[in-house]
């Protein structure tokens, strides 16, 4: 398939990569402008309280600029603008004097330097009323006085909360009742995933500038680009034209810059204070008690007959949100649509139930819902095979949603069709290369050390584009325009969180024009030059975000043709590019007549100097479908029945990409995804304490353990195999891979586990300890 | 809360060029003294240490000695890697190159010292229990009223008083840390737990064994993590001290150090784990200190 | 608290500075230099995403006060080429692919770099051993080996 390609399918060095590796590449962080203030936010230290007084006196007299809730805007946002406002609850203000989690924030001061800035936040003096803290989601549900939160708005509509209770939703297809009743076998388990933290290496930062004409320049950590802008332009009343974020690459998200980080919006309010360029970035801190993975409790129950077809699923889930709502609703959604979208099943219900406590607030991390219901789907998928005596690869293959089914993707209101499916190829495939079934009918012995192997499967949505409008937004504008040299700019203000997203738009373009990697450039962009993207997100870099390069490259293509075949006296229609690989120039020639042929350097430079214009066009594209980037893993695990250590020791992962356009970027996201999931399946997790709401790890990387080097093999043990297949409805036919990486994981790693030691955890991270308690503490 | 991009504390910096110099400023109440600096600037950052001196010890040449001819000496500026490369002590001392190269990562090895993480006095230090059962002593240093320098030796196992207190006097420095030179037939073994590589040890446990025939004529085992101070695991030491090695004797002795050892549950791991794992970490270093002394396959 | 001038040797060139004794290297070499590809990840040595070479060995700059660095010879990320296009560890980072959101990149080289220099022709494990503290949250490490290794081959080559 390859072959038909010149540029797709091969490596190139990355497009930032001489700037990453040389240390000159600029990231919020490392951003310095003149006469620049550095802000220090003031914070709670308690988990719930009000603020009875704040007194600046002390900070002023020491020269910084204050701020608090007593000076600055305080209308009702969600910081995430990706849902549709009548799907979007409000209920974040900049600052507040309800304080809602330790470390939330009631005012921010600024000063010539960070230490200046410590010092002068230390001499703030605040009066405060400690309240009641919800630790638990039982406390906090049974609350009914000193709530979290009390009135927020749904859009523009008032919405009284009641017992904590942030959102509900329940979503049905058919009669469970009856479904169960038809059901030869029943199953229900309990199934819980951990807060885990997004550790992206450069915590959340904003530079933000005022300008002499009015208006802000803005510098995020952000991977949304437009919501940012317009966000801080509602709030702060500035007219969109005047409010420029600039797209600066970012040291990892992983999902936490999806919304506008809180950190931009009280740079931006120090800033106008000030009339001077502000620049906060948090300590690690500071970040570990900003954002957090959704956790998740849930009982599956799941009927099937003999057969294995599956009659009726029951899932009931309670998600702690923390103390404010970011995407919540969207995510209860996300939860059913994954669910639905795995195994075909006659009827379902799901309800969620997301719920406020005073902890850090939740928000969406690598598979935004989709690892944590395919962490029960997927053992659920074991249990019940082991339960009807069928070989667990077979029954998901029989019941998969797959090649021509209409699927749900991430919830009822995106459903469309599956128009390419690798599934059973990377299946067959990976157990052939690990040798699945000789491993698994292998004697696990009684020694010490204890080796299993774990399969499963999942998929991520490639974006959020469906046939009709639903509840998030989802498209990118780009520009692509030709030089007059015949290299290639484009604009677009989608970002590349660093898996590639950009390289693959710049290949995908090459591509189209039959023109050197090279020579495709990537423009720096920001809001006011581009038209709205929604940010990159959701795994539609590629799909959704490269798709609309590559339909307004076509357009683009269409213009330069229109001039090449007036300058070479012929039809755009008998036009054909030619990639000449020992010059690196490009032809557009006539076809059946090479002779009336020019470089496509030589027709731009014409069209501009005939003044015909420049071949550049730009456009805002949805995709009306979101394609399955299917995945699976294979994985080895040895257990240490001694210690309860579990070692990694092999990995196939298999990746329904369609065309996969950078292999060895696509090879990396396996790996990465991979990893993360590991570490939520083995290691991480934030909690509470019980009576200060402090994180119990005191917020430091001391104690939040992740993979490292060590415990992850090496490239010879972890082989990715890509599938075969073309996504029509593609750009050059491809998919995504982004979060499908992640998904299918966790419950990869904890099937091999089961194989090892005959133990099934339905509760991760799955620590040593645990593992010792479960078969029992070895006798010497 | 807490911010870990500067240090907020104000002091004063001194950087003399002799041991004499030093001393005569770490009088100075509220002073403290800088070396690797791996566990000072955390504390600076995090307000578990506010001094309002800090003296910088580099500037004194005979701190960065290390001799490992008979024995070791090593200076209090010595960093753990270099130790750590030495033939020597990878040859002689396994146990302590075991314990030092699981220390953080290359770059805090290439700044924290030895004397360091022992005066630091954290029950998890992995140099600790290596240094208690190889008999390592501390030449601690200071400077009385009347300007002379005075000198001490104590034994490792006699400087922790809590965690993260000595009992050295707050005018005391560690100048040196002195190993004893290890015959042919001992052997040095140290195991640990940690949830990931790069960790703080959950557990850890340190044996210095020697072999007599199929003796164990003398035996050291102490415990990291475990306690609020290394402790030396007595129970376990007393049903070795004198027998034949074998197998189950090893894993029955491994089985009481239960009765050595008070650990609780935090952040890293429970007291239910901590007891169970450490007889795992105390076999598994008798049995590899067994083959380093020279003794054969165990039966 | 009084500032103190030093001088400090920052990729061969001699910096004057007056600095509080409280001011950490890599503080002074962001802001004040100016070289912002030694990075802030944690401030507590655990991530060494603010490695820096001291005397040609792998420390973290933010465990370090920068008072404490008169007299010896520093160099960042933007030094390592030493004034070529590129040193070779650089160009294997990009090769291999093991360069995604890159924040964790300079401190991976410079560590990588300093490896090689002592164990020209290193097996995975002493590049795990060496990289043991350099934290990266993207790439799960995989490729990062790799690039190790390729490195490690462009530098044999290159002597």
């Amino acid at each position: 398939m390859y072959e038909n390609y010149q540029f797709v399918g091969k490596d190139y060095p990355r497009k930032e990569g001489k700037a990453r590796v040389s240390g000159k590449e600029k990231y919020p962080s490392d951003l310095s402008f003149d006469h620049m203030l550095y802000g220090r936010i003031l914070r709670s230290p308690y988990a719930h309280a009000r603020i009875k007084s704040i007194d600046f006196t002390e900070a002023r007299k020491m020269g910084a600029v204050c701020i608090s809730y007593e000076d600055a805007p305080d209308q009702f946002f969600n910081v995430r603008l990706v849902s549709i406002p009548s799907a979007t609850y409000k209920d974040w203000t900049i600052f507040s004097d309800h304080m809602r989690q330790v470390g939330d924030f009631y005012g921010a001061v600024a000063a010539e330097t960070e230490e200046l800035a410590e010092k002068a936040a230390r001499a703030v003096r605040v009066e405060w009323e400690v309240l009641p803290s919800y630790l638990t989601m039982e406390d906090a549900m049974a609350a009914s006085e000193n709530l979290i939160h009390e009135k927020v708005y749904l859009h523009d509509k008032e919405v009284i909360i009641r017992n904590n209770i942030a959102c509900t939703r329940e979503v049905v297809e058919g009669d469970i009742e009856e479904g169960f009743k038809q059901a030869d076998v029943i199953i229900e388990e309990t199934f819980e995933t951990p807060r885990q933290y997004h550790c992206q290496l450069e915590t959340k930062t904003c530079v933000v500038r005022p300008e002499p004409e009015g208006g802000i320049t803005v510098w995020p950590t952000t991977q949304a680009v437009h919501n940012t802008r317009i966000l801080l332009g509602k709030v702060f009343t500035i007219p969109l034209n005047k409010v420029n974020v600039v797209r600066v690459p970012g040291g990892g998200h992983f999902g936490s810059g999806i919304h506008t980080n809180p950190v931009a919006l009280i740079t931006t309010a120090l800033a106008l204070k000030a009339n001077r360029t502000v620049k906060i970035s948090l300590s690690r801190e500071e970040d570990m008690y900003d954002h957090v993975r959704y956790p998740s409790k849930y009982t599956l129950k799941v009927g099937a007959r003999r057969d294995g077809t599956l009659t009726a699923g029951h899932m009931k889930a309670y998600i702690d949100i923390g103390c404010h709502h970011v995407q919540a609703l969207a995510f209860l959604g996300v939860m059913s649509g994954f669910w639905h979208s795995l195994y075909r099943m006659e009827s379902m219900k799901y309800e969620g139930t997301a719920v406020y406590t005073n902890k850090v607030p939740t928000c969406a991390m690598q598979g935004y819902g989709a690892p944590q219901v395919t962490f029960g789907v997927e053992s659920m998928m074991d249990m019940l095979a082991e339960k009807l005596g069928m070989d667990p690869i077979a029954l998901r293959i029989q019941n998969y949603v797959g090649l021509g089914e209409i699927f749900w993707g991430q919830g009822p209101t995106i459903k469309s069709k599956i128009f390419s499916d690798g599934v059973v190829e990377l299946i067959e495939k990976g157990a052939e290369r690990i040798k699945y079934y000789e491993l698994k009918k292998q004697e696990k012995g009684s020694g010490r050390y204890r080796k299993g192997i774990g399969f499963a499967r999942g998929f991520h949505t490639s974006g959020t584009g469906a046939p009709m409008p639903g509840e998030v937004k989802d498209y990118t504008t780009a520009q692509v325009k030709v030089n007059e040299d015949g290299s290639i700019d484009i604009l677009t203000a989608l970002m590349d969180q660093g898996g590639g997203t950009l390289d693959a738009a710049a290949k995908i373009v090459a591509e189209e024009f039959q023109v050197s990697f090279d020579k495709v450039g990537i423009s720096p962009a920001d809001s006011r030059s581009t038209g709205y993207d929604v940010c990159t997100h959701a795994t539609r870099g590629v799909y959704c975000g490269a798709g609309a390069v590559h339909e307004v490259a076509k357009e683009t293509k269409k213009i330069l043709f229109d001039y090449a075949s007036r300058m070479l006296d012929t039809y755009p229609g008998s036009l054909e590019l030619i990639y000449e690989e020992d010059t690196g120039e490009t032809r557009i020639s006539v076809v059946g007549n090479p002779e009336r042929t020019a470089t496509i350097a030589e027709v731009a430079d014409h069209a501009m100097n005939k003044d015909w214009g420049t071949a550049i066009f730009s456009k805002s594209i949805r995709k009306t479908a979101c394609p399955p980037a299917y995945t699976n893993y294979f994985v080895e695990v040895e257990v240490d029945t001694h210690t309860g250590h579990v070692r990694i020791l092999r990995v196939v992962a298999g990746s329904d990409a369609g065309t996969v356009i950078n292999p060895d970027l696509a090879r990396g996201q396996m790996h990465g995804g991979f990893y993360r999931s590991a570490g939520m399946v083995l290691l991480e997790n934030t909690q509470h304490d019980g009576s200060t709401g402090e994180l119990t790890n005191k917020a430091s990387l001391l104690d939040y353990k992740m993979m490292g080097i060590d415990e992850m093999p090496d490239e010879d043990n972890f082989e990715v195999i890509f599938a075969s297949t073309y996504e029509p409805t593609g750009p050059l036919g491809a998919k995504g891979v982004g979060e499908a990486a992640f998904n299918s994981a966790p419950p990869a790693i904890a099937s091999a586990i089961c194989d090892a030691i005959g133990v099934r955890f339905t509760k991760l991270p799955i620590s040593p300890e645990d593992i010792l308690e479960a078969i029992g503490e070895k006798k010497l | 809360m807490i911010n870990t991009r500067i240090i907020h504390h104000e002091f004063s910096y001194s950087n003399p060029g002799t041991l004499a110099e030093a001393l005569e400023l770490n009088n100075e109440p509220g002073s403290t003294v800088l070396a690797g600096g791996t566990d000072l600037i955390n504390r600076l950052k995090l307000e578990t240490a506010t001094p309002s001196r800090i003296i910088y010890l580099a500037g004194i040449r005979e701190l960065w000695d290390f001799c490992c001819d008979d024995g070791l000496k090593i200076g209090a500026m010595v960093p753990m890697r270099r130790v750590e490369k030495c033939r020597t002590v990878q040859q002689r001392y396994p146990g302590l190159y075991e314990a030092l190269s699981s220390v953080g990562g290359w770059q805090i090895r290439n700044m924290a010292t030895i004397a360091g993480n022992i005066a630091n006095a954290s029950p998890a230090a992995d140099s600790s229990p290596v240094l208690m059962v190889c008999g390592a002593e501390c030449e601690i240093s200071s400077m009385d009223s009347k300007k002379n320098v005075l000198s001490r030796i104590m034994p490792v196992a006699d400087l922790f008083a809590g965690p993260g207190k000595t009992h050295l006097a707050d005018n005391e420095i560690i100048t040196a840390i002195l190993v004893p030179p290890l015959g042919s037939d001992v052997g040095t073994a140290f195991e640990r737990s940690a949830r990931v590589k790069l960790d703080v040890a959950k557990a850890s446990a340190a044996v210095c064994l020697h072999r007599e025939g199929t003796r164990c004529a003398d035996i050291a085992v102490a415990v990291g993590s475990v306690g609020p101070v290394p402790l030396r695991a007595g129970t376990v030491e007393g049903m070795l001290k004198g027998a034949v090695m074998e197998k189950k004797r090893i894993e029955d002795a491994a089985e009481v150090i239960a009765d050595d050892i008070t650990p609780i549950d935090d952040v890293r791991s429970t007291k239910k784990y901590r007891n169970h794992v450490m007889k795992i970490l105390v076999r598994d270093a008798l049995i590899s200190a067994w083959k380093r002394s020279g003794g054969g396959e165990l039966k | 608290m009084n500032t103190i001038s030093i001088e400090l040797n920052v990729n061969g060139r001699d910096w004057q500075l007056s600095v509080a004794p409280n001011e950490m290297l890599l503080n002074v070499l962001r802001e004040r230099l100016h070289y912002t590809g030694t990075k802030y990840g944690c401030g507590i040595g655990e991530c060494s995403a603010c490695t820096v070479l001291m005397d040609d060995t792998p420390v973290l700059s933010c465990q370090i006060l920068a008072v404490q660095c008169v007299g010896k010879k520093i160099v960042t990320i933007e030094g390592l080429a030493e004034g070529q296009e590129s040193h070779p560890m650089q160009d294997a980072f990009i090769e291999e692919g093991a360069v995604q959101c890159g924040f964790c990149t300079p401190a991976m080289v410079l560590t990588a770099a300093a490896l090689v220099k002592e164990k020209p022709d290193p097996e995975n494990q002493d590049i795990r051993d060496a990289l043991r503290g350099n934290f990266c949250r993207c790439t799960g490490y995989v490729k990062i080996l790799k690039a190790v290794q390729s490195g490690a081959r462009k530098m044999r080559e290159l002597s």
